[in-house]
């Protein structure tokens, strides 16, 4: 039989499990790489296959490698200090960037294309405001980990870092 | 509330690949300004029509579908210009956008030349609609426009006064044009042969029923009434129609 079943009751006066830091910066590292591919190196790659095809984006290229790099970062930073009480600041900062981020671009959210003499144009800042939903959310849920933190210092860490072998078999 | 936030994200991510695809499939049969075409309804005046049909295979409906189109004369002053009433297109759906709105060349100054003289015309269609609820759709379409003038061409000659054995004398007219429009040219050339002061010594009128893409050529002939000297005078009037209605230019008598 496997699976994942509840940790089992721990003693409240043992200290939490923390992973080393080493491993969370060499993770984190592995965010950040990833992260920037996603919000920095695609849409780079995408702008400039569709700029080939004539096909123009209202967004300027440098604020998108720019704000790209600052979401990935925060992200990463994030995740290095997701078990010390700096995680909940951290991911206020990072929702609060992240908002800002589709915030200021929502004006700009135009492509435009020429097809057979038409002139298309695509206008998705509707879309960027939609999705202010997520970082919205997850600024909520960072403000509620940074009160949790500071009324209960370290009850978060036992379930977000279940020691090595407990819960599972 | 972190996990409520992931979840919008894969949501947000299946919504916007969704309507990607959705988008790519749709199929303008008609966008250009190529389907603008010109019709009378009388007076001098033309209903421009312009047709869209647009097939939505996809997902997510299309909402506050609007056509608008605008034609400038050969000087790229505005000739006329309108719009359709907003309409929707739900997922799976076909629908058509038909937008006609009225061009009293009258109206326009020196747009009358149209009624005489074949023009290229700059005609500018743009379609805007709203896809998935969230994508604003913009579709601009500029061409030009063959105008066919319904009495191109138009030549009125006069002839030398010819004095008749019992005294009067006549004055023959030879009108001429071609009707380039796409509908028939009916009415009456009615004309005035004058003294050099403006007063009519004869009139006549000559019936046209010319079809679409036919010629009229003919000559008409003017008794002059008795003693009255048109030499230095000239021949004035009019074309006057269901569709068209033209002032002919003086012609002076030779």
């Amino acid at each position: 039989m496997s699976g994942r079943i509840p940790a089992p009751p721990r003693d409240p006066s043992e200290p939490p499990y923390r992973p080393p830091v080493l491993r969370r910066i060499v993770v984190g590292s592995m965010i950040l790489v990833g992260l920037i591919f996603v919000f920095v190196v695609l849409p780079t790659i995408a702008l400039r296959s569709l700029s080939a095809y004539g096909v123009t984006s209202g967004v300027p290229l440098p604020a998108i490698t720019a704000g790209g790099f600052v979401l990935a970062g925060l992200s990463a930073i994030r995740y290095v200090v997701k078990p010390t009480r700096a995680y909940g600041p951290v991911g206020v900062v990072r929702a609060l960037a992240a908002v800002g981020y589709l915030f200021l671009f929502a004006p700009f959210g135009t492509v435009s294309a020429t097809l057979m003499g038409a002139q298309i144009t695509v206008t998705y800042g509707d879309l960027l405001l939609v999705a202010l939903a997520i970082p919205l959310l997850s600024l909520a849920a960072s403000a509620l980990t940074t009160a949790e933190d500071l009324r209960h210092p370290y009850e978060r860490l036992r379930y977000d870092f279940p020691p090595p072998g407990a819960g599972w078999r | 509330m972190q996990r409520l936030a992931t979840v919008a994200l894969v949501l947000f991510v299946i919504f916007v690949g969704g309507a990607v695809y959705s988008a790519a499939s749709l199929r303008p049969s008609s966008t250009s300004a190529g389907n603008v075409s010109f019709a009378s309804i009388g007076n001098n005046t033309f209903r421009v029509t312009a047709l869209v049909n647009l097939s939505n295979p996809g997902f997510y409906p299309i909402t506050h579908l609007q056509l608008e189109a605008h034609v400038d004369d050969p000087r790229g002053a505005l000739l006329a210009a309108g719009s359709s009433p907003y309409s929707d297109i739900a997922p799976g759906t076909t629908g058509m956008i038909l937008l006609q709105f009225n061009v009293d060349i009258s109206s326009v100054a020196d747009a009358v030349s149209l009624l005489t003289h074949d023009a290229k015309l700059s005609a500018y269609v743009r379609l805007h609609a709203t896809y998935a609820s969230v994508f604003d759709i913009a579709v601009d379409a500029p061409s030009n426009l063959s105008w066919g003038a319904p009495l191109a061409g138009l030549n009125v000659t006069p002839a030398t006064p010819v004095a008749q054995p019992n005294g009067t004398v006549n004055e023959s007219i030879r009108i001429s044009f071609a009707d380039h429009a796409r509908f028939p040219v009916t009415g009456s050339f009615n004309v005035r042969v004058t003294n050099p002061s403006g007063v009519a010594c004869g009139s006549g009128a000559l019936p046209a029923n010319v079809p679409p893409g036919g010629a009229f050529n003919r000559t008409m002939t003017v008794a002059l009434a008795f003693g009255c000297n048109v030499q230095g005078g000239a021949v004035v009037g009019s074309f006057v129609g269901p569709d068209v209605y033209v002032v002919l230019p003086p012609e002076p008598l030779p």
